[in-house]
C-alpha cells in the first residue's frame, strides 16, 4: 500500500473508531461530578473505563495527528517551514500522547 | 524551476456552501486538536491527586474556561456529523450537487441540535452536584 492510500485509510479507520469512543466520552463527562476528585479517580480506576479513555485520548490523537499533517501539507508550501511545522505538529503530538499515557495510568494504578 | 501551482487551488473555486461546509471541517478538526490541550490538562490535574486537582478546579471551571469548552463542544459536534457526511461521500453517494447542498443544510442542522442538547446537559446539571 502507497503512504498515501495508508494515510487516507488510517484517517477513515480513526474517524470510524472515534464515533463510539467520543460519543462515550461526552456521556461519561455529563454523568460525572466534574468537581470531585475522588469520584474521578475511582470511576477512572475501573478497567473499562482505564482503557475506554485510553483508547478514545490515543486514538484522537492519532487521528489528530493524521489531520494537522495534512492541514500543514496543503497550506504550508515554503520548503523549510513546511519541515518545521510537520516535526512540530509531530513532536506535540508525540508529548499529547505521552502525557495522556503516563496521567491515565498513575491515576488508574 | 519556474514556480508550478500547488494544490488546493482555492482561487479558482466559486464560494458555496459545499465549499464552506468543508472548510469548517478543516477548522473545527484544528479546534479539537486544541481541544486535546485541555484534555491533557484535566488528566495531569487529576493524576497530581486530590490538592493539585482542588488548586486547578478554579480553572477548569472559570467562566472563561466554559467559554472555551462550549466552543469545543460545537466544534466537536459539527466534526463528527460533518466527518459522518465525509465517510458517506467516500462510498461515493450523496455527490450530486443537488444532495451536497441539501446535506450541507442537513448536517447544519443536527449539530445545532446535537451540541444545545449537549450543551444543556453539561452546563444545567439537574441535582448533580459540580
Amino acid at each position: 500500500m502507497s503512504n498515501g492510500v495508508r494515510h487516507w485509510w488510517l484517517q477513515r479507520v480513526s474517524s470510524i473508531a472515534l464515533v463510539p469512543l467520543s460519543i462515550w466520552f461526552v456521556v461519561s463527562l455529563i454523568a460525572l461530578p466534574l468537581s470531585n476528585h475522588a469520584v474521578l479517580v475511582d470511576w477512572l480506576s475501573h478497567s473499562w473505563n482505564t482503557l475506554l479513555l485510553l483508547l478514545f485520548a490515543l486514538v484522537a490523537t492519532w487521528h489528530s495527528q493524521l489531520g494537522v499533517r495534512v492541514v500543514i501539507e496543503d497550506y504550508v508550501h515554503t520548503p523549510g517551514l513546511n519541515t518545521f511545522a510537520l516535526l512540530a505538529s509531530t513532536a506535540a503530538h508525540v508529548l499529547i500522547a505521552v502525557a495522556v499515557i503516563y496521567a491515565v495510568l498513575k491515576i488508574a494504578l | 524551476m519556474r514556480e508550478r501551482p500547488l494544490s488546493p487551488h482555492l482561487s479558482v473555486y466559486k464560494f458555496k456552501y459545499t465549499l464552506l461546509t468543508s472548510i469548517l471541517n478543516r477548522f473545527t478538526g484544528l479546534a479539537l486538536s486544541l481541544g486535546l490541550l485541555l484534555l491533557v490538562y484535566w488528566l495531569l490535574a487529576l493524576a497530581c491527586g486530590a490538592l493539585a486537582y482542588q488548586r486547578a478546579w478554579p480553572v477548569l471551571s472559570h467562566l472563561l474556561a466554559k467559554v472555551v469548552y462550549a466552543g469545543v463542544l460545537i466544534a466537536f459536534c459539527y466534526h463528527l456529523v460533518a466527518g459522518a457526511r465525509h465517510l458517506v461521500w467516500d462510498t461515493a453517494r450523496g455527490m450530486e450537487r443537488a444532495q451536497a447542498y441539501r446535506s450541507s443544510w442537513i448536517i447544519a442542522a443536527i449539530t445545532a441540535v446535537l451540541a444545545i442538547a449537549l450543551g444543556y446537559f453539561l452546563f444545567c446539571p439537574q441535582g448533580i452536584p459540580r
